[in-house]
Order: structure tokens, then C-alpha cells, then sequence
């Protein structure tokens, strides 16, 4: 790998790592486009890099927002299998379903998810129906302020979880980018919370995918090396600006990233190559 | 159940605990590999190695050995991190969670067996 070329695959990274750690959303709707569009690598080796670097945003975020106390780690663990079930079955129906129909469908929800995001603003849950043993509470670092929050909707929770895995499944995107919002949105959960969290589940969803490239050899070691060192060193920054960064004023920018990934979606529902 | 701030602190503290010593450990041997892959004449060839071979590999200083042991080790760290939980929460009998890592744990296992 030549020097140029490898000091573009860093950069990269660097960035998916930021952004990725600071949403819980991984960073391989980065990493894949960017990989194979801007540096013409080969789709194959995008992927198990991807992987690679989901495994490390995750691993380098959530070990910082974990050891601040903001991850549920309770309610990541009962999302988890709903995920790992989805992705599976994800990746069989794949085969059946049509790639760009499904771009399309999944581009109409994350416009209408970030219409929602954007105009309604996140409302404090005290449901009685709320599922106790999942409630949470964390200090905000940027209003000094303790914050107890319930957590209510665990079946439709699950539902988006086994979904948010379905995606990632046929579309190799989407994991963080729906739990999120469902998380937020439907679940109470404030958005500070659900994207650490999210953070906190996405290295497991994508481990199965990786142990099973990494033991077909489709896992090409120099590009995934730099890859995970550039991610390691975003995350290390990505948690820093989130530290700042208002709940609110994460929430919107989520909104905008959500639209990013529809417009991407969509290109590739128009029969562009995007990489993923 | 009734949420108990100690537990949690605990539980935070473990995890986060193995989350940091998996990204030093993997990081730390990614960028070991790197650099002998800078410095070693002419290149090394990507090739495809079993756990023999990279062992031998590190042995003989091998960069793209070196670089497989950091990337299986990064691999690991989210397998870890579902054990330690899984640990916590049978020594805090919390049989919902226990379910929860154990399925989990057979999702992953199905996959790379399936895979």
C-alpha cells in the first residue's frame, strides 16, 4: 500500500471515528463509501475493514461513555439479542429482497424519522408503564445536572432492535442509525444515553459478521490495521466533543446525519454505485 | 427489582474496565505491526495465516503476523465484554440479564458456526 494512499485510508478513519462515536452509529456509512468511491479500493476489503473499524468505534466510545456512567449497559443487554436475531435473518432475506427497493423504503424512514426529530423536542417520560428495571440515571456533563429517566415501550424497543439488525443485515448499514432514534424516541431514553448505549451494543452486532470474514481470510490485515488505529484515535476525541456538545444540540445534528445517510439511500436506490 | 446505584457503579467500573484494556492491548500490537510493516525491506506479502502460523510468524517478527494477533485481539474484546456481563449479573442473580448475555452468546456462536 503506497504512502498517499494510506494516509487517506487514516484520515478516513479518523473521521468515522469521530462521528461514529459521537451518534453511536459505528461509522461504516462512512468508511465504505469513503473507501471504495474516493479511493477506489475494492468493495470486499471496505467491508471487512468496515467491520473492523465498527468493532474499534465501539470498543474506543464506549469504554469512555461506560466509564462516565452515561451507557445503560441494562438496556443495551436486553436490546442485544434482538439485534443479533435481526442481523441473521437479515442477511438470509438479502438474497430475497430487492437491494434497491429496500434503499428506497429505508430512505423514506430515516426522512420521516428526522422530520420527527427535528421538530418535536425530546420529552421527559414519568410513565407508569414504564419497564423499572431498565430505569437509568447519569450527570450530564454539560448541565452539571443528575438525570433519572424512565425507560417505557420495551416490545417496540425489541421490534426496532430486531429491524435496526435487519438492516444492517441487507443493507450493511443501519444498526446505530435506527436504535438511536428508537431509543429516543419511543423509549424515553435522552439522547445523550441512547447514542452511548448504542455505542456500547454495535461491537457486538458486528463481531459475529467479523469472526466469520476474518476466518474466510476476507479481512485484508494492513487496511484493517490502519482502519482501527485511525477510528481508535477519532474516538478519542469524538467522546470529547460530545462531552460538550447539549443534548439537544446532538439530537438535531443526529437528525441532519439521518438525512445524510437517506440522500446516500437514495443515490443507491437510483442505481449509483455508493458502496454499500 | 429496585435499581441500585451500587451495582451499577460496579458494573460500569468491569466493563468499562475490559473495553479500555482490549483497545490498549489491540491498539498497541496494531501499531507495532504497522511499523515493522514500514520498516521490513520491500514489503510483506498479505497472506492468509492460521493460529500457527501467526504465532510462528511473531516469532520470526513477521508484520502481517504481528498485525493478525492485534486484529483478532480487537476482535475479542466485544466476546470479552459479553462474558464479563454475563459473570456480573449470575453473581448479582439477575437471572433476565443472564438470559439476555446467554442468548447473546449462542446468536454469535450460530453465526460464526453457520457462517
Amino acid at each position: 500500500m503506497d504512502l498517499l494512499l494510506a494516509l487517506g485510508v487514516i484520515i478516513i478513519a479518523i473521521l468515522a471515528g469521530i462521528v461514529g462515536s459521537m451518534f453511536g452509529i459505528g461509522g461504516g456509512i462512512i468508511i465504505i463509501p469513503a473507501l471504495t468511491i474516493a479511493l477506489g479500493l475494492p468493495i470486499k476489503d471496505a467491508i471487512g475493514a468496515s467491520l473492523i473499524g465498527v468493532i474499534a468505534t465501539s470498543t474506543g466510545a464506549a469504554s469512555r461513555f461506560v466509564g462516565q456512567g452515561i451507557v445503560n449497559i441494562r438496556l443495551g443487554m436486553i436490546l442485544e439479542p434482538a439485534t443479533a436475531i435481526g442481523s441473521m435473518v437479515g442477511a438470509v432475506l438479502a438474497v430475497y429482497l430487492d437491494q434497491y427497493i429496500l434503499s428506497a423504503v429505508f430512505a423514506v424512514l430515516l426522512v420521516y424519522s428526522s422530520y420527527y426529530m427535528l421538530r418535536r423536542p425530546e420529552a421527559a417520560v414519568n410513565d407508569e408503564r414504564c419497564v423499572e428495571y431498565l430505569n437509568c440515571t447519569y450527570c450530564d456533563p454539560v448541565t452539571k445536572e443528575r438525570v433519572n429517566y424512565n425507560v417505557r415501550n420495551l416490545g417496540k424497543g425489541l421490534l426496532a432492535s430486531f429491524f435496526a439488525g435487519n438492516m444492517s443485515g441487507m443493507l450493511g448499514v443501519g444498526g446505530g442509525i435506527v436504535k438511536v432514534p428508537a431509543m429516543n424516541v419511543w423509549m424515553g431514553v435522552p439522547m445523550r444515553a441512547a447514542t452511548a448505549t448504542s455505542n456500547f451494543m454495535i461491537g457486538v452486532t458486528a463481531l459475529a459478521g467479523a469472526v466469520v470474514l476474518y476466518a474466510n481470510g476476507l479481512i485484508s490485515p494492513v487496511l484493517a490495521a490502519l482502519v482501527a488505529l485511525g477510528v481508535f484515535a477519532g474516538t478519542t476525541l469524538g467522546p470529547r466533543v460530545a462531552r460538550r456538545t447539549a443534548g439537544p444540540t446532538l439530537r438535531r445534528y443526529f437528525a441532519v446525519i439521518m438525512l445524510g445517510v437517506a440522500v446516500l439511500m437514495l443515490v443507491k436506490a437510483a442505481g449509483f454505485e455508493v458502496g454499500i | 427489582m429496585i435499581y441500585d446505584e451500587h451495582d451499577h457503579t460496579r458494573t460500569d467500573h468491569w466493563v468499562s474496565l475490559v473495553l479500555r484494556a482490549g483497545m490498549v492491548l489491540s491498539m498497541s500490537v496494531l501499531l507495532l505491526g504497522i511499523v515493522l510493516y514500514i520498516l521490513s525491506p520491500g514489503g510483506s506479502p498479505e497472506v492468509d495465516m492460521s493460529p500457527g502460523e501467526i504465532v510462528n510468524g511473531i516469532m520470526n517478527g513477521n508484520p502481517i503476523a504481528v498485525i493478525d494477533l492485534g486484529i483478532i485481539l480487537l476482535i475479542l474484546t466485544p466476546l470479552t465484554r459479553v462474558l464479563t456481563t454475563l459473570a456480573i449479573f449470575i453473581v448479582d442473580r439477575q437471572p433476565r440479564f443472564v438470559l439476555a448475555s446467554l442468548l447473546v452468546l449462542g446468536i454469535i456462536l450460530a453465526a460464526i458456526v453457520l457462517g
